[in-house]
């Protein structure tokens, strides 16, 4: 954006404006998305830049009014400049980008080679009568344009080897495990530690769910798996034969995010070297370590 | 001595009836590995992916003293 541009950007962003006092008497300024649009249209620049620019002067854009109890204005920032890459846009992944892309983490970087069908109708939260035939990895970001425009989606619709990772995955603050399958999942691992970027995995069957971070020096999956090699020894896995009801996914994909938002904004407690274990017919939660042995 | 098993995923099918709020209570006479232990209560060790003991891991060979939780995982990995 040349310099004019940047001026005027200033002058818009403190006339358009509005100051709101809040039930305690706080004092804020928020700027409109009709306005946000209006500024990103007349400086030639994408939303994504007028928020940036808004929430630097403490603007806050409106659309995350009622975050701001929660998330500051300096949190929201650290957000908006965040990138996040998520593997996998079917049941874990539809969640987890749209709980990001609301929650205003500005890059989302999305990567699935599948098409929507019928059968992901029953948890897929990017599936509808609409998607199917269609990519997911697009699909993905045309919700997201849909849902918040201010975040800058890069879509790549097709599976992640070990060849094509570290083009994609590259520059990511965080990166998202919501893949279906062990295999791939270390695949995704090999590539995160190479990068050093942390993981945050997630997996379900039936209606249990487990989270764990990962970062570059740690265990990680063989935790969880054992060694690659023996992972899934050709038979079927637990998820086909329990299947995949719609809100372990939610529950889990939310558990995935908050690791996200936990790391990006250095807050609250990790699930590092640790498995949080969910199980929504008993109603439980549950850490459990993992500890070396030898 | 006492122990508290709870079975995830897939092994809950193994013991017949298992009621996954209250787990299965056993009682063994004296100390018994894992490994042990799920042979007498017919759950093949080669599904078990992960043993927590007390909300720790521990390996197949972890002697069991009582009084403890242990709680048996097959690889999930849905998504």
């Amino acid at each position: 954006m040349s310099a004019k541009k940047q001026i005027n950007m200033q002058e818009l962003l403190l006339s358009k404006s509005k100051k709101i006092v809040d039930a305690a008497g706080c004092e804020a300024l928020f700027l409109e998305d009709v306005y946000a649009l209006k500024i990103a249209k007349e400086c030639g620049c994408n939303v994504y830049d007028v928020y940036i620019d808004a929430l630097k002067k403490g603007i806050c854009p409106y659309r995350y009014f009622r975050n701001r109890e929660t998330i500051s204005i300096k949190e929201q920032l650290m957000l908006a400049e965040s990138r996040v890459a998520v593997i996998g846009a079917g049941g874990l992944g539809g969640q987890v980008i749209l709980l990001l892309a609301r929650t205003g983490v500005g890059y989302l970087t999305v990567v699935d080679g599948d098409i929507f069908e019928e059968t992901n109708l029953n948890r897929q939260a990017l599936c509808n009568k609409n998607s199917l035939g269609k990519s997911k990895a697009k699909e993905a970001l045309a919700s997201v344009e849909t849902v918040n425009p201010g975040i800058k989606v890069s879509a790549y619709p097709v599976k992640l080897n070990p060849s094509n990772a570290s083009e994609m995955l590259a520059g990511s603050d965080v990166i998202v495990d919501a893949l279906d399958n062990v295999s791939d999942r270390f695949v995704l691992e090999d590539a995160c530690k190479k990068l050093g970027i942390p993981l945050i995995h997630g997996a379900l069957a039936g209606f249990e769910g487990q989270v764990m971070t990962i970062f570059p020096d740690d265990t990680g999956l063989k935790n969880l798996y054992g060694n690659k090699k023996g992972s899934e020894n050709g038979s079927r896995s637990s998820e086909d034969v329990l299947s995949v009801p719609a809100m372990t996914p939610c529950l889990v994909a939310t558990l995935q995010t908050m690791e996200v938002l936990k790391i990006i904004l250095k807050r609250g407690k990790i699930f590092k070297n640790a498995m949080l274990y969910v199980d929504l017919e008993t109603g439980q939660m549950n850490e459990f370590v993992f500890e070396k042995h030898k | 001595m006492p122990l508290k098993i709870l079975l995830s995923s897939t092994l809950r099918k193994y013991p017949p009836g298992y009621d996954p709020v209250k787990g299965i209570s056993f009682s063994v006479d004296m100390e018994i590995t894992v490994e042990e232990l799920c042979e007498r209560i017919n759950i093949p060790c080669d599904k078990i992916k992960i043993v927590m003991v007390n909300g720790k891991s521990k390996p197949m060979e972890h002697v069991l003293k009582g009084n403890e939780r242990v709680g048996l995982f097959p690889p999930i990995g849905g998504g």
